[in-house]
């Protein structure tokens, strides 16, 4: 009989484990979180909450292991300072790192602090989950006094700022300077398509190596910038013709008939991990190529996993019209959730990150050139030799040559950059469509995804 | 007084009462299955529920569901990527299925005879089943079928195998077949409860053993065949991890797996509705294909006991 009772109080033990599984023991739950910003809500002013109260804050972001080891080292400076503060990390790759805010973002325990795209951002504030950042930034607790007007408004969604560039980038063309050298060919800045194409036909005459494309999206994003539209407008593209997109098709095209370009199935089986570039990952001419369209901050990236005596160099990507196609991009940056019981300090920390002398001496540029001018000047000198290029592009090049960047993107933008931009590439890689039939197939698809997404 | 000994006489009956539910065999037996039934209500049935609901709404997770009608059903069967993935995951299914039982079978007959090192072997071969399906094994396949991997270096080949779309299927196709294990471990067992007295009937009158395989094995067998079909091509049907890791959909949407397409959809698109809808039209699909196998059952499934 005792035995008896003894597994049945054994057996409510395990119903009771499992059901604690389900709990999860992220701070602020619904309730706690939204009567706690009500709370906040009567003291704007951040900084009483400095003394004493433990405080546990946490922080989502993707990227490399680099980044990884220098934003925790980061975030541990904070909390030695502020010993009351301590951080949760929640580290993911890209997609991951999106799918893992979603879920979190539909349970409402979404991270305080937590790195966004800001093609993502529209969803989010759609659904109310981003602190609207305005108010803090007008009592000062969050000082923008040093971040340019024009890097401030591509996190701003209706005229409400929600994110806060964690660093200025801008796309780039990134290409072996050693083998350019070695073989005298010359590469230069603001390229149009047809200087482009000499160089990739000299480069293939001359050694073999081939050129792959990527960063599909960018490149009709710019075409429909120097058509006068962003390539987003509303519900739809922003342009009214395929035609605009056509050029970039041609010059795939002609890459495939002329080839030097990339054999589509060596470019596929090779990922789209920055390492598995074929600018970096080779074993002959033809998996190579002598150049990769990526943001300028992850050339620091590849020129670390590149081969010995391997040096990168970045230029502008290719365009007709750099001073409208061009523009400074924050390419990611961050967010604070309306669900963080501590929204003042998270602003805190936003504002000690922006501009402290201290948090940018150790991230050092790894996420682009910090937003405020003066934090990246005092960063600028300390930097190594990969990162500094990057810095002069951006600061030197770009922003002479370029114009404001769109307001972020409806639903949707995303599918069409990830989805059909690439997608549709392949398939003229493939010989599978023809130049005309490509431009046709993303105008069409495009707008068909955008009007689906339409959140009303 | 009448009442006051009813109450006492309540009190304590509601006490032995209690003792008596709490030692009854079936609640034991319930509070054993507890476990079981939290998790599935919790974990499949709640979200299944839940996933019918999302599949007649546009949902996006991170905002408020809204309710649409069926919409996303229409919209599914007007998508070209659905019809896309479901020829790609049908092609997978029809032919890495019965492979993979083709070759447990034939693995399974090499390996039921008694020896010291059969255990061994048997052991060895069921490997790929547990190791499988892990992420490491996929990640190990890719470096294998890369342009600059194992196959191509041993071979003497360039051929870029993921690139393809001729290609890349049948690397996955591969990995499928090569955890044949599971099936192979059913079949070992069947074989072993074949009675040998009918082995040794069809000895006396003079059969071969090629004679003895297809008229004595081969029919016993097909109950096991059919298990293993059905399961396997359930599976089949649902295959995501491979997919996802290897190949990523590509080349050209050549191996967009259809649980891979639903993934796809719901996180990274952001379209949970839609999604959810897909799920549903999968589970009517793996219905159909189920009792398809099912219908096929009376033409070649010996069910007449030994």
């Amino acid at each position: 009989m005792k035995k008896k009772l003894l597994s049945i109080l054994l057996a409510c033990a395990m119903v009771f484990s499992l059901a604690a599984c389900g709990d999860s023991e992220e701070p602020g739950g619904t309730d706690e979180g939204q009567n706690q910003e009500e709370e906040n809500e009567e003291t704007p002013e951040g900084e009483d909450t400095g003394d004493g109260e433990a405080i546990n804050l946490t922080a989502a972001w993707w990227g490399s292991q680099d980044r990884n080891d220098r934003f925790s080292n980061a975030f541990d400076t904070y909390t030695a300072s502020n010993p009351n503060v301590t951080f949760e990390f929640q580290i993911n790759t890209f997609s991951d790192h999106l799918t893992a805010l979603s879920a979190s973002a539909a349970s409402d325990t979404m991270p305080d602090l937590a790195m966004l795209q800001t093609d993502y951002l529209k969803t989010y504030t759609d659904a109310g989950k981003l602190v609207d950042l305005t108010p803090y930034i007008e009592s000062g607790a969050l000082d923008l006094s040093n971040v340019s007007e024009s890097v401030i408004s591509t996190g701003e969604v209706d005229g409400a700022v929600y994110g806060i560039s964690a660093g200025n980038n801008a796309a780039a063309l990134i290409y072996n300077k050693t083998l350019l050298e070695e073989n005298d060919i010359e590469i230069k800045n603001l390229m149009n398509y047809e200087e482009f194409m000499d160089v990739c036909r000299e480069v293939y005459e001359k050694t073999g190596v081939k050129t792959q494309f990527d960063n599909m999206a960018t490149w009709l994003e710019h075409l429909a910038r120097e058509n006068g539209t962003p390539l987003f407008d509303g519900n739809a593209l922003g342009v009214e013709s395929a035609d605009v997109f056509l050029p970039f098709y041609e010059m795939v095209q002609t890459g495939r008939e002329e080839g030097w370009l990339i054999d589509q199935g060596i470019q596929t089986s090779n990922g789209t991990a920055t390492e598995e570039q074929a600018i970096i990952n080779y074993s002959s001419p033809e998996t190579q190529s002598w150049c990769s369209f990526f943001n300028s901050n992850q050339m620091v990236a590849m020129q670390n996993s590149a081969p010995e005596g391997v040096e990168l160099d970045l230029v502008t990507m290719p365009c007709s019209d750099p001073s409208k196609a061009y523009y400074i991009r924050q390419a990611m940056c961050w967010t604070i959730s309306t669900n963080s019981a501590n929204i003042d300090e998270a602003v805190a920390v936003l504002n000690w990150w922006i501009n402290s002398e201290e948090a940018n001496g150790i991230i050092l540029g790894e996420p682009g050139v910090p937003a405020n001018t003066e934090i990246a000047n005092y960063v600028a000198e300390q930097l190594d030799e990969a990162t500094a290029k990057t810095f002069t592009f951006v600061t030197d090049v770009v922003t002479s040559n370029s114009a404001a960047g769109d307001p972020p993107a409806e639903n949707g933008a995303s599918q069409v950059r990830d989805e059909v931009a690439n997608g549709i590439c392949e398939r003229v890689s493939y010989g599978e469509l023809s130049a005309e039939e490509a431009a046709q197939e993303f105008f069409n698809q495009a707008n068909e995804i955008m009007a689906n997404s339409a959140s009303e | 007084m009448k009442t006051a000994i009813a109450g006492k006489n309540k009190k304590t009956g509601l006490k032995e009462r209690a003792y008596k539910t709490l030692m009854k065999e079936s609640t034991a037996g319930v509070v054993f299955c507890l476990p079981f039934i939290l998790g599935f209500l919790l974990f499949i049935l709640i979200p299944l529920l839940l996933s019918l609901y999302y599949s007649l709404c546009k949902y996006n997770i991170v905002g408020e569901a809204r309710f649409i009608g069926i919409q996303n059903y229409l919209d599914v069967f007007k998508d070209d990527k659905f019809w896309k993935a479901l020829g790609v995951t049908g092609f997978y299914a029809v032919v890495s299925v019965p492979l993979r039982v083709l070759f447990a079978l034939i693995v399974a007959l090499l390996l039921v005879r008694d020896t010291k090192v059969t255990p061994i072997y048997r052991a060895m071969y069921y490997l790929p089943s547990l190791l499988g399906s892990s992420v490491a094994v996929a990640i190990l396949w890719k470096q294998m079928f890369a342009y600059d991997g194992l196959i191509n270096a041993i071979f003497g080949l360039k051929i870029a195998w993921l690139g393809e779309t001729d290609t890349a299927i049948w690397v996955l196709i591969l990995l499928s077949v090569w955890q044949f294990g599971s099936s192979m471990l059913i079949f070992v067992s069947n074989l072993k409860q074949i009675p040998s007295s009918l082995y040794e009937a069809a000895r006396v009158d003079g059969a071969n053993s090629i004679q003895n395989f297809f008229r004595i094995t081969l029919p016993l067998l097909t109950p096991t065949i059919f298990f293993n079909l059905v399961m396997q091509s359930i599976n089949g049907l649902m295959v995501f991890a491979s997919g996802q890791i290897i190949t990523g959909g590509k080349p050209l949407d050549s191996t967009l797996f259809y649980a891979l397409y639903m993934y796809n959809q719901t996180f990274s698109y952001n379209n949970a509705g839609y999604g959810s809808a897909l799920g549903w039209v999968l589970i009517v699909v793996v219905a159909l294909y189920t009792a398809i196998l099912f219908k096929t059952k009376k033409y070649w499934v010996y069910e007449g006991g030994l």
